[in-house]
């Protein structure tokens, strides 16, 4: 009985350790060279694996950076200067291409509350998607920020908080530019623009001014006088409330003085 | 063993005695794996694959190990020990020389590495003392019975996605009915070979 006992333990001993050693010898025979710079890219990318270059995540995104596949632009959270390291690893001559404006996203409305008339009271289901598709939501205005968060809810990196006023607050040191809260957004009422810059029209009306004046008292009504002011020509009109070049504003803020309805702010000064 | 004998044997494991549908084994991945008929493809070939290689290896663990050593209570955890290993020995071997293959069956390999049907065409085997060559065949074609059951299945599924399915039946009880009926509809099969 007990020789039993010590030859089943002695065969199952003998079968685990020659398949454990052939399995052993079998990982070494057939290991895979992986490209080491694949894991080098992978460490220099941000990791928060956000889906705005279109890969499932950054280590895809890295592996289509070695292989060539993919355009070292194509991550837009990366900074300047980790851009230009992984051009180095990867031997890239794409350096004139990498960005040196980061963007971050801006909502393009000041209708808070307060300032911006109401249809209706809704009570469904608190996500600007949902609220759009009964009967274009709540807000008066057409094109103004619903105040119900779904860009909130799909920032990776928990820059966006919601103020008392229900208008969604971005944080601009923790933004990272990656335009998924642009694309989430039914009202396209969230656009980027360059962090340099920090004037802004938020307001999204394109409305004639009586008709924008009667939804919400800090519409844009067109009448041109920050496009007037502007020592640098930097605000025009193209059918729609005004809008800024970034390549030419100076951010010296004379418009946010002079305009009448108070809808462009100094973004970067709270 | 003539051809004869074979074509029962192959008859019976895909059809007659299904191992899905029939004998009850590998519910998991036949319910698991068959939403698309892509995927089940995928892990029809894949079972077919390691229950094919298992059961000659399983086979020569039986005959050359255990009976010689009057141990056959160590069936089954031999059994799994050296299917395990074996899978993982065929995964390695695949992914270095054939990346094709190795995305086609993808994570559907190391699934399927104890699987109880993998495990009963094995135990089956030597329960109906099937020489080498048999075992080899029945293995095979039990696989073969699989990946018949698991892509009607994902077939009838996929359909069943675009039908108006009373709300309380949706997912899985609806995927539970319809195994019972394809089930049922193999016992037709009993009886074919006298």
């Amino acid at each position: 009985m007990s020789s039993n006992i010590i030859l089943s333990v002695a065969v199952l001993a003998a079968l685990g350790f020659i398949l454990g050693a052939g399995l052993a010898y079998a990982a070494r025979a057939f290991a895979i060279t992986r490209d080491p710079r694949i894991d080098a890219v992978l460490a220099e990318l941000p990791g928060a694996n956000c889906g705005a270059c279109g890969y499932p995540g950054c280590s895809g995104y890295a592996e289509a950076l070695v292989i060539g596949s993919a355009l070292i632009t194509g991550c837009p959270v990366s900074r300047k200067e980790a851009s230009e390291r992984i051009a180095d690893i990867i031997g890239q001559e794409e350096r004139m291409n990498i960005n040196s404006d980061k963007l971050i996203s801006v909502v393009k409305c000041c209708g808070n509350n307060n300032t911006s008339a109401r249809i209706f009271n809704y009570s469904g289901l608190e996500d600007c998607r949902a609220a759009t598709r009964f009967y274009d939501g709540p807000k008066k205005c057409r094109h103004g920020c619903l105040g119900m968060g779904t860009c909130i809810s799909v920032c990776p990196f928990n820059a966006i908080t919601m103020s008392p006023l229900k208008l969604p607050v971005i944080d601009r040191d923790r933004c990272a530019g990656c335009g998924l809260c642009v694309d989430a957004c039914p009202r396209q009422v969230m656009v980027m623009m360059p962090e340099r810059s920090g004037i802004q029209v938020l307001c999204n009306s394109g409305e004639a001014a009586k008709a924008a004046r009667q939804v919400c008292s800090k519409s844009c009504i067109k009448c041109h006088k920050c496009a007037n002011i502007c020592p640098a020509e930097a605000i025009f009109f193209d059918n729609g409330p005004a809008k800024i070049n970034f390549d030419l504003c100076t951010n010296c803020g004379l418009c946010v003085q002079e305009c009448p309805v108070k809808c462009i702010y100094e973004t970067n000064r709270g | 063993m003539d051809i004869r004998e074979i074509m029962i044997v192959i008859i019976s494991a895909v059809l007659i005695n299904n191992y899905v549908l029939q004998r009850f084994l590998g519910c998991c991945p036949y319910l698991g794996v068959s939403k698309q008929l892509e995927t089940a493809l995928g892990m029809g070939m894949a079972v077919t694959f390691v229950m094919a290689i298992a059961s000659a290896f399983t086979w020569i663990v039986q005959h050359y190990i255990l009976l010689p050593l009057d141990l056959i209570f160590l069936q089954t955890i031999a059994f799994i020990l050296v299917i395990a290993a074996l899978v993982q020995f065929v995964e390695l071997v695949i992914r270095k020389s054939s990346p094709t293959l190795y995305q086609a069956l993808g994570i559907y390999l190391p699934l399927i590495t104890t699987n109880c049907a993998v495990l009963g065409v094995a135990v089956i085997n030597i329960r109906a003392g099937y020489g080498f060559l048999p075992s080899l065949v029945n293995g095979t074609a039990a696989a073969i019975g699989f990946t018949l059951a698991i892509i009607l299945m994902a077939g009838i599924r996929e359909r069943i996605e675009l039908s108006d399915v009373p709300p309380a039946l949706r997912g899985v009880p609806i995927a539970l009915i319809t195994a019972g009926l394809l089930s049922l509809a193999f016992f037709g099969f009993a009886g074919m070979v006298k």
